[in-house]
């Protein structure tokens, strides 16, 4: 009787133990068996080809060296966290992919990459000043390697000028006089103020135009400045020719609005032409790219800048490198731009020449675009602040505070409320 | 099981002593791999999560203690206040209509109808399909371009330009509760029927005969013998819906201007993706309390509903 129940007792409690964990000891050993040696976190690419060409010479790699590589990809907006999470856990990919001044936010948790970084800058020439600020470049310390960037240019419906009777817009002056005649066509423009990068770039490249800006070189929070207002009043203008879902526009939305034949202009890199090339060809037919609108300041540009980094805690960061390296071979990096349809755009002037972009006459605009483009913040230092100032939307918040009623004071102040909250 | 044996006889009681703590042994040995399980799981969570609070640690830098410096600047935040309403109103009006709505199809399919298995299968859809693959498809009924709603509603008449749903922030509020509603109908639909299923069918057959209409019979059979299911599956559904994630993160990832966030997703959003650590702990404690209330209450209800049943 005792030994049975003794018995009982530790075959009950082995049992229990044993099927509560069960699951955890299958995964653990499920994730061991088949793991990559290296593994890569991106973007789910807006040009779905890009990814496959990177998948393709991923393997392509891994053959060569006997190695599995494995590529994962993320929706743009999910990556932040998904970074952040894998910094805290001190597990993850190996190389992932750093927007803006993501280098800044998590250089301590990132290898340098100088000897990588070198190499191709002896080989190709020099990058461009922004590139080096995204990949917090000082003194010769390259905390990422800056892969490319998706330069933005206006995107116009020519027809839908044309027959509103209105030039192609140069200036953010002459696209205010051709909105409203558009929204008499039925063919609004449309520029989103909802949480996506798309709203923060059009709105900081404006400010800059303007002679407005966030916060100064000197990591100043200066927001609330005669310049802002302007900026607010002209914004609010804009506003009024556009339709009201512009407010909660994500990153997709202005493409659908260009593809769906209704809008007449927006800023946004060229996946919208590539797209219309594919799915639209009458949108693609009638659709050009223009430089960003010039204002009393001067033309700015600003848009996502893409670096690669390799974090601290991968156990492979010399292979790392070498794959790294390997994506900077002409053939594979001139291959993996083509695929994107030339979406993918080189961070060093030498990279231009590809055929993909000087066959097509739209795409001769971005170009030029090297000269314009800026980091969104600028002309605040590159930091992890900048990055924080990004991801939580403060611009685009706080004009569409601005053009849904609140006045330029209460607007401006909410804005700088929250930037000191991240500048201090 | 009861870890309590009955009194022993006295001549045993020694020996009873014994078995009993052997017996209470093998019962927290069963309790015990679920005890650690959740200590695991729920408990250091929670632990790291107030320590979080305190600190003013950020993504990649553990951070210093600073008290209570994140609950105080949280006070003066007005996204926070927007999202700490949000809670109340979103939680307050989606229980309310569950319950309502959630009722009547109970009602209804406790009706003897032709076919009536197939309806009860189709009313669990909503709650079977994974949230975060629904509301998608609800994301796209509300698309500016091409929202169903807008087509149908134009159509009808009701309106003549298509609702901006994503971009006023009272539109996007009522997505957010419609697509909850939507979402959690079928929990309250098959919980009650099922409650109605229990309650004796002579019960009515007596209140007919002493002439009761069918208000009557709502009002002093069913509704007072379903109140304990009903009370259970309210709280269970509360603490669902004010700890929700999923449908405002699809939907609306919090916006316009940040007026759809729940406590979830604001501490999610500054928290991870803005980086801010401790302040997004801090947030999301703000459920604790509440939650601690509602988990309070279910469990009074089920155990007087089982003392009721014994």
């Amino acid at each position: 009787m005792k030994l049975t129940r003794r018995e009982f007792v530790k075959t009950a409690a082995a049992t229990a133990a044993g099927t509560a964990l069960w699951p955890f000891l299958r995964n653990a050993s499920a994730t061991a068996a088949p793991a990559a040696d290296l593994t890569v976190l991106t973007w789910s690419h807006f040009v779905p080809a890009a990814d496959d060409e990177l998948r393709r010479q991923a393997e392509a790699f891994g053959r060569a060296r006997r190695v599995t590589v494995r590529v994962d990809t993320l929706a743009m907006g999910d990556l932040p966290a998904k970074l952040a999470a894998e910094v805290e856990t001190q597990s993850g990919h190996d190389i992932v992919l750093l927007m803006n001044y993501s280098t800044a936010l998590f250089k301590s948790q990132l290898v340098p990459l100088n000897d990588v970084v070198a190499g191709v800058r002896r080989q190709y020439g020099d990058f461009w000043p922004f590139a080096r600020e995204a990949s917090q470049d000082v003194g010769g310390e390259w905390f990422s390697m800056p892969w490319f960037y998706t330069p933005a240019p206006g995107n116009v419906r020519v027809d839908y000028f044309k027959r509103a009777g209105a030039p192609t817009p140069d200036t953010w002056d002459s696209l205010l006089t051709a909105a409203p005649k558009l929204k008499a066509i039925g063919h609004p423009i449309g520029l989103g103020f909802g949480h996506h990068g798309d709203s923060n770039d059009w709105l900081l490249q404006c400010m800059a135009s303007f002679g407005a800006m966030a916060v100064d070189n000197k990591g100043r929070v200066v927001i609330n400045s005669p310049e802002t207002r302007r900026v607010l009043d002209y914004v609010r203008l804009l506003y009024n020719t556009m339709p009201p879902e512009v407010i909660g526009w994500g990153g997709a939305d202005n493409n659908r609005w260009i593809l769906s034949g209704v809008g007449s202009y927006t800023i946004n890199p060229i996946s919208i032409y590539v797209a219309a090339q594919r799915d639209a060809p009458e949108v693609a037919r009638n659709m050009d790219h223009v430089p960003p609108p010039a204002g009393p300041k001067g033309r700015f540009s600003t848009t996502t800048v893409y670096t690669l980094g390799v974090w601290r805690f991968s156990r492979q960061q010399a292979l790392a490198k070498e794959f790294l390296r390997y994506l900077f071979a002409p053939a594979n990096y001139h291959a993996w731009i083509e695929a994107s349809g030339g979406y993918n755009f080189p961070l060093m002037r030498e990279f231009e020449v590809l055929p993909v972009w000087k066959k097509d006459p739209k795409l001769q605009v971005i170009l030029k675009f090297g000269a314009w483009m800026h980091m969104a913040l600028w002309p605040a230092p590159p930091s992890g602040k900048a990055q924080q100032v990004y991801d939580s939307y403060i611009i685009p918040d706080m004009f569409a505070r601005a053009v849904r009623g609140a006045s330029n004071d209460d607007a401006i102040a909410w804005g700088e409320a929250q930037l000191r909250k991240i500048w201090g | 099981m009861s870890t309590k044996a009955a009194p022993a006889p006295r001549l045993l009681r020694s020996a009873g002593f014994w078995q009993t703590s052997r017996e209470a042994l093998a019962g927290y040995a069963m309790v015990g791999p679920a005890v650690l399980l959740l200590a695991g799981l729920v408990g250091v969570p929670i632990l790291m999560a107030l320590y979080l609070s305190l600190t003013n640690a950020q993504v990649g830098r553990p951070g210093v203690f600073i008290g209570l410096a994140n609950f105080l600047a949280l006070g003066r935040d007005s996204i926070f206040w927007a999202t700490f309403w949000n809670a109340l109103v979103f939680t307050g009006a989606a229980v309310s209509l569950k319950t309502v709505l959630g009722l009547a199809a109970a009602l209804l399919l406790h009706q003897p109808l032709v076919g009536r298995q197939v309806y009860r299968g189709l009313v669990l859809l909503p709650w079977i399909i994974p949230t975060a693959f629904s509301t998608l498809g609800w994301w796209w009924m509300f698309d500016p371009l091409y929202s169903v709603i807008n087509w149908t509603l134009i159509h009808l008449g009701v309106i003549s330009r298509g609702l901006p749903w994503m971009a006023e922030p009272v539109l996007a509020k009522t997505a957010v509760v419609m697509v909850n509603t939507w979402r959690g109908l079928p929990f309250f639909a098959v919980g009650l029927l099922a409650g109605l299923a229990a309650i004796p069918r002579e019960l009515y057959e007596a209140a007919q005969t002493d002439g009761a209409g069918p208000l009557a019979r709502f009002r002093f059979i069913t509704l007072p013998l379903l109140a304990p299911v009903l009370l259970t599956i309210i709280l269970f559904s509360t603490i669902m819906t004010i700890s929700d994630f999923n449908i405002v993160y699809v939907l609306t990832r919090g916006g316009p201007m940040n007026t759809t966030h729940m406590f979830a997703t604001l501490a999610y959003q500054v928290g991870l993706v803005s980086g801010e650590l401790g302040r997004g702990a801090a947030i999301s404690l703000f459920i604790f309390p509440v939650l601690l209330v509602g988990v309070f209450l279910l469990l009074r209800v089920v155990r007087r509903s089982e003392v009721a049943g014994t």
